[in-house]
């Protein structure tokens, strides 16, 4: 049996948005048909990371649960997803926590773990900050 | 290997936080063994330990594996201020006979009401599993002593074979300072890759937007 793989793009390859936008995309699997998955979730969202407590909303949320008939066109076809994107938050890439967006895909079976999948996207043009260097501190 | 300046920061809250990171056990302990252990001590024992120590993260493993033992886990954790338990102690008895009780931060709640407690969770046959900055009336289960070489396997587990921007002797540095408190020194460790990944140029190669877990 083939090992399952999820995968997830972003129409055109793209890697960053503007509030407002509609973000579109396709996720799709690859695997034998032995596997039974139950359900795709797709989210997007956004999370923080960094050295503070841990943030995390769901701005787009689509689950569809699967009939067995389903696998099939799982298998051969990407299938599609889209969202607007909200005005907030902005990517930041920040020194002490940092907000990030991603598309996340899960398929669900009935036997074994899950399957995950991310994609990440930048929303907004906010530029990076870094760190301040000891020598530029004097 | 050179260091990926677009790397994530292995010591972010998200990689240290208790569930995320693997408890590394003192030789000849393991979380099967703390719980058997736990069973014999009727299901009550105590985490001992300074801040920063790993209680936190000890007391998530010991949790998962209480439940593999056949206990019902209910999480409490008191921050500092916190009296008393976000829930009346008449609702102890909900938790059931196989239920126990994990308290992070024991050491807030007074003499007296942690009396009451304890006569409620014996009436209702539910375990006490705490972590607690000082040894207290529940018998010790595990005493925790950072040290540096401990910090140092926690630096390797988190790195997952990422080279690091800075050398031992930095690691060494962060444990000193923080005294003991591992938290505290991985947060240093924290500060020190940001600052170390500013003065590197972000790498640009790779495509990494795919990416089956």
């Amino acid at each position: 049996m083939i090992a399952p793989r999820l995968y997830v793009q972003l129409d055109g390859g793209r890697r960053v948005y503007h509030p407002g936008e509609r973000l579109s995309g396709s996720y799709w699997l690859e695997s034998s048909t032995q596997l039974e998955p139950t359900a795709v979730e797709v989210s997007i969202l956004w999370h923080t990371f960094g050295k503070g407590d841990e943030d995390l909303a769901v701005h787009y949320f689509d689950r569809r649960a699967l009939a067995p008939h389903e696998l099939p066109s799982l298998l051969e076809h990407p299938q599609r997803f889209a969202s607007v994107l909200p005005p907030s938050p902005l990517s930041y890439e920040g020194v002490i926590v940092k907000i990030r967006w991603c598309v996340r895909v899960r398929v669900f079976f009935r036997k074994g773990k899950d399957l995950m999948a991310e994609c990440a996207f930048q929303l907004g043009d906010v530029p990076a900050a870094r760190a301040v260097l000891p020598a530029e501190r004097d | 290997m050179p260091t990926d300046a677009s790397a994530d920061n292995p010591f972010a809250s998200r990689c240290v936080r208790p569930g995320a990171m693997t408890f590394i056990y003192p030789p000849g302990l393991s979380a099967q063994r703390l719980v058997q252990q736990l069973a014999q001590q009727d299901w009550r024992g105590a985490i001992v330990g300074g801040h920063g120590s790993g209680k936190s993260t000890l007391l998530a493993e010991l949790s998962a594996e209480a439940q593999r033992a056949g206990r019902q886990p209910w999480h409490v954790v008191l921050q500092a201020g916190h009296r008393r338990l976000p829930l009346p102690l008449e609702a102890i008895a909900a938790c059931g006979p196989s239920g126990l009780l994990l308290i992070d931060g024991y050491e807030q709640l007074g003499r007296w009401y942690r009396w009451r407690l304890a006569r409620h969770c014996r009436r209702a046959g539910v375990g006490q599993l705490v972590t607690t900055h000082a040894p207290c009336e529940l018998p010790t289960l595990l005493v925790l002593e950072p040290t540096l070489e401990l910090f140092l396997q926690i630096v390797q587990q988190l790195a997952r074979g990422q080279t690091l921007p800075f050398e031992r002797q930095d690691i060494e540095a962060a444990y000193a300072q923080a005294n003991g408190n591992l938290r505290d020194a991985l947060f240093a460790l924290y500060d020190l890759f940001e600052e170390r990944r500013a003065a590197r140029p972000a790498s640009t190669g790779g495509d990494e937007h795919i990416s089956p877990a």
